[in-house]
């Protein structure tokens, strides 16, 4: 069974005004333990709506998402159904606390969700909340905080006398604290510089690495090429497909979901359109490209 | 040719504490467009907010058409020179579009028979002609940062500075300010731009690079040349543009390829002749 | 792109209403909620003129098309108010002909009382209305232009009337984006657990610190940002500064400035006359009784 299950979702916005929108609709993927899935699309293609609703923040207007156990639906038919069927009580439709835990959920500038007096106190807030003790919550803190590479010397200070990049990974501690099975990351990198860049991805990576399941929304098509096991491809509010980054890449609709396209692919692209003579659809790597070229204008 | 820049002996540190800066030295020519690159903490933001005005160097003098940079300058130099800031909500003052566009006009005391056609000229050259009753609400990143272009194009300034303008923008945003840039910069030759970017694929299409490294100028050349070593720039924690990395990858083959071509597009095409 | 309907969110819309003059609309507001509040003597009149101005109000609402929507979400934040006044009423000197219940504790409660309340509410409600409608037909920028303009005499008293405006307009124009924020922020804390609606005072205040704080430190972000773009284009707070708009009356601001005049002359006849002149009251329930039979 999948761990992730998007039933036939849609999501409106401001249902009862009359410039209600639908951000979402009619959405139906699944999604596998221990994948790392890309979730790309234009901005306004309801990335972050779907994801929002992975948590309970945001509650499907038809269909559901089945998370583990969980069922996250707005939909009084679905509803009725489950209680029949599943025993489900209303309750088990308003309390996400036991869901919050297992799904971390990192939004676009994570440093601004600071807000106690020492960087510890802080990454211990989530684990607390979800009902740590407190020695419990101190030991998985620092956990975390040496996972994101934060020492011990800044433990006690305060959470805004350190530098951007650091509160970022402050902050990111303080959601792998809880230890997530399941880690949302909404452009985590978006205002890094390239090193920055990637000090974030390789400790997604290093989380993935270790069992955590990883849905990462983003605009970086290099990102997505690197470290995505799946993409999944969201336009005007409705699921494309979801397909393995270099199918994506070389798929020959790529350019109708306004995605940018890596160098490399716009490269290959490029030759294609005028005329290169070798088959290139099959080579997915710089050096290999080279070769080809080379070899055809006799290069050593 | 022209200096409208000049930085002399620039050294700038928070009190005790490392050089940020220490002791950079160069030029800028009326009319070209320079980018200013480097890696977080290699000083390039405070160099922005050195240039201006934000904040003041410990050492060192900037002069701006020989002019020096100082309190009492201040306010004849900010009638030179224009900035783009990073964040594109906290720079738009003005409550819709044409409010924005019209602020720096207002602080200069254009008649407002004036003002409404300048409003529209602007506008319409960076395509937002059509969103001027627009709140900001209403708008992508990459247009916020469109209508504050506009806005200090309108007040015909020699100077304008990017200062990180696209880092928090989305691709399709990113893409839109470069093409604006060098629509901008063909319209009108004389316009001197100097952009502080992480973007090196942005760097590798204007004049000339500079390079920041721990507080020092580390390069500063054509971005062909500045970029022609691979290694030295990952050890700097840059990468290279793809185009110049095919390029060199070719060359080790002993293709050589001419240094004009700077998009992937020629290239492509140069390959297929 | 989330929801935020609030007080103080411009509708673009091209109505009549939108396309009044903000100066006249900003007297008609003032004008109006002073007839709102002025005596009219007993309950009877006072539901009469209070209900004749809620059906003006509503027409306006409608004809400007202003989201009863988002007004009634702006009215829900006031229930704790209502409540308030509620129980505020057992407390009154509570007297009258029509006695509901007595209750144990030696309170009664009469209809009097009610009556009271229910028109001191009716009397807010009707407030929200006219400031829903003055704020979602107009934008952030004129109604400072407006204002400005009404603020025009102070400048001989060395008022800074500019800055002011100015002030105002910023803070009109960040509403909507700190709201945005604070969904951010709130979305975020929610994933670590905090629950907003739930606990008692303490752990309500305890969760409310975690938007505060967070909040607090970005519009400190935001101001300094926001005062350093201002400055390097060329604004200087004591320098004159030429306007981009100007507002200009038109015949259509005539005709409404005549209906809002004539609204409030009436309500104002009608109060002088219920307050000078004891008759009249009986001379309304003797109209009253007639229209009913």
């Amino acid at each position: 069974m999948s761990l992730i299950n998007f039933n036939n979702i849609s999501f409106i916005y401001n249902k009862k005004d009359p410039n209600h929108y639908d951000a979402l609709k009619e959405v139906s993927f699944s999604i596998e333990k221990g994948d790392f899935i890309a979730l790309v699309g234009h901005t306004g293609s309801g990335k972050s709506t779907l994801v929002q609703t992975l948590n309970g923040l945001l509650l499907p207007t038809t269909g559901y998402t089945k998370v583990l156990d969980y069922y996250v639906t707005n939909d009084k038919k679905i509803k009725k159904q489950l209680k029949k069927e599943k025993g489900l009580k209303r309750k088990d439709f308003k309390n996400f606390s036991k869901l919050r835990k297992e799904v971390g959920m990192v939004f676009q500038f994570p440093e601004y969700q600071l807000f106690s007096e020492t960087i510890i106190k802080d990454v211990m807030f989530g684990p607390k909340n979800f009902g740590a003790s407190e020695e419990e919550a101190k030991k998985r803190a620092i956990e975390a905080l040496n996972e994101v590479g934060i020492d011990e010397s800044y433990y006690e200070k305060s959470p805004f006398e350190i530098s951007g990049g650091e509160k970022r990974r402050v902050a990111i501690a303080g959601i792998i604290a809880s230890s997530p099975s399941i880690l949302v990351l909404d452009e985590p990198t978006v205002g890094l510089d390239p090193n920055g860049k990637k000090e974030i991805l390789s400790l997604i990576k290093k989380i993935h690495e270790k069992g955590t399941t990883i849905i990462i929304v983003t605009h970086d098509m290099d990102v997505v090429m690197e470290y995505a096991s799946k993409v999944v491809v969201l336009k005007d509010s409705h699921f494309v497909k979801m397909v393995s980054p270099v199918e994506l890449f070389n798929s020959k609709d790529l350019s109708t979901y306004s995605l940018e396209i890596p160098s490399f692919y716009k490269f290959k692209r490029y030759l294609n359109e005028f005329g290169f003579n070798e088959n290139i659809d099959e080579i997915n790597s710089i050096d290999n490209l080279v070769e080809v070229i080379s070899s055809k204008y006799g290069g050593h | 040719m022209e200096k409208i820049i000049e930085v002399k002996n620039l050294s700038f540190s928070y009190e005790k504490e490392k050089k940020i800066l220490n002791n950079v030295s160069f030029s800028i020519y009326k009319g070209e467009y320079v980018t200013l690159i480097g890696h977080n903490g290699s000083g390039k933001s405070t160099l922005a907010k050195l240039l201006s005005y934000i904040l003041e160097p410990n050492k060192g003098n900037i002069y701006i058409e020989n002019e020096e940079l100082n309190e009492k300058s201040i306010k004849n130099i900010r009638n030179k020179i224009g900035i783009v800031f990073q964040n594109p909500d906290n720079q738009f003052i003005g409550s819709t579009v044409e409010d924005d566009i019209a602020f720096g006009l207002e602080n200069r005391n254009i008649k407002q028979n004036k003002m409404k056609d300048i409003v529209d000229e602007y506008a319409k050259k960076v395509g937002m002609d059509k969103y001027l009753t627009k709140t900001p609400e209403e708008l992508s990143g990459g247009q916020k940062q469109r209508v504050a272009i506009a806005g200090i194009l309108a007040l015909n300034l020699k100077i304008m500075i990017f200062d990180e303008s696209t880092s928090m923008l989305d691709p399709e945003g990113v893409e839109e300010i470069r093409n604006l840039i060098l629509r901008m910069k063909k319209e009108n030759p004389d316009l001197t731009v100097i952009s502080i970017t992480h973007d090196i694929e942005e760097a590798y299409l204007s004049d000339r690079v500079i390079i920041l490294n721990e507080g020092k100028i580390y390069k500063n050349d054509i971005p062909y040349k500045v970029f022609s070593n691979e290694e030295e720039m990952k050890n700097i924690g840059l990468d290279i543009p793809f185009v110049l990395k095919i390029k060199n990858k070719l060359k080790e083959k002993g293709i050589i390829l001419d240094e004009n071509i700077k998009n992937i597009e020629e290239l492509a095409k140069e390959l297929c002749h | 792109m989330a929801a935020t309907n609030v007080l103080g969110k411009y509708s673009p819309y091209n109505t009549v209403i939108h396309k009044l003059d903000s100066r006249f609309k900003l007297f008609a507001l003032i004008l109006l909620m002073v007839v709102a509040f002025l005596p009219y003597g007993n309950y009877t009149n006072r539901f009469i003129v209070l209900g004749f101005l809620t059906l003006i109000i509503a027409i306006i609402m409608i004809v400007g098309r202003v989201s009863f929507s988002s007004f009634f979400k702006s009215l829900s934040s006031m229930w704790i108010m209502f409540i308030f006044l509620l129980i505020f009423m057992f407390f009154l000197p509570n007297e009258g002909e029509y006695l509901i219940h007595t209750f144990k504790n030696g309170y009664s409660l009469y209809w009097d009382g009610l009556l009271n309340v229910g028109h001191i509410i009716l009397r807010l409600v009707l407030m929200v209305a006219l400031t829903i409608i003055l704020t979602s037909t107009t934008l952030p920028m004129d109604i400072t232009y407006a204002l400005e303009w009404y603020l025009t005499p102070l400048r001989l008293l060395k008022f800074p009337t500019q800055i002011v405006s100015l002030t105002i307009s910023l803070a009109l124009r960040f509403i909507p984006t700190l709201l945005n924020e604070s969904n951010r922020i709130m979305n975020a804390q929610k994933s670590r657990g905090v629950d907003y609606n739930r606990g008692f005072l303490m752990s309500k205040i305890r969760s409310i610190t975690t938007l505060i704080i967070p909040l607090l430190v970005s519009c400190f972000s935001r101001s300094d940002e926001l005062a350093i773009a201002m400055e390097a284009r060329g604004y200087d707070p004591y320098k004159k500064r030429t306007h981009y708009k100007t507002l200009k009356f038109s015949y259509r601001d005539l005709i409404a400035i005549l209906f809002i005049l004539i609204i409030a002359g009436l309500m104002i006849t009608v109060s002088v006359l219920a307050s000078y002149y004891p008759g009249f009251d009986d001379l309304i329930n003797y109209l009253w009784n007639i229209k009913t039979i």
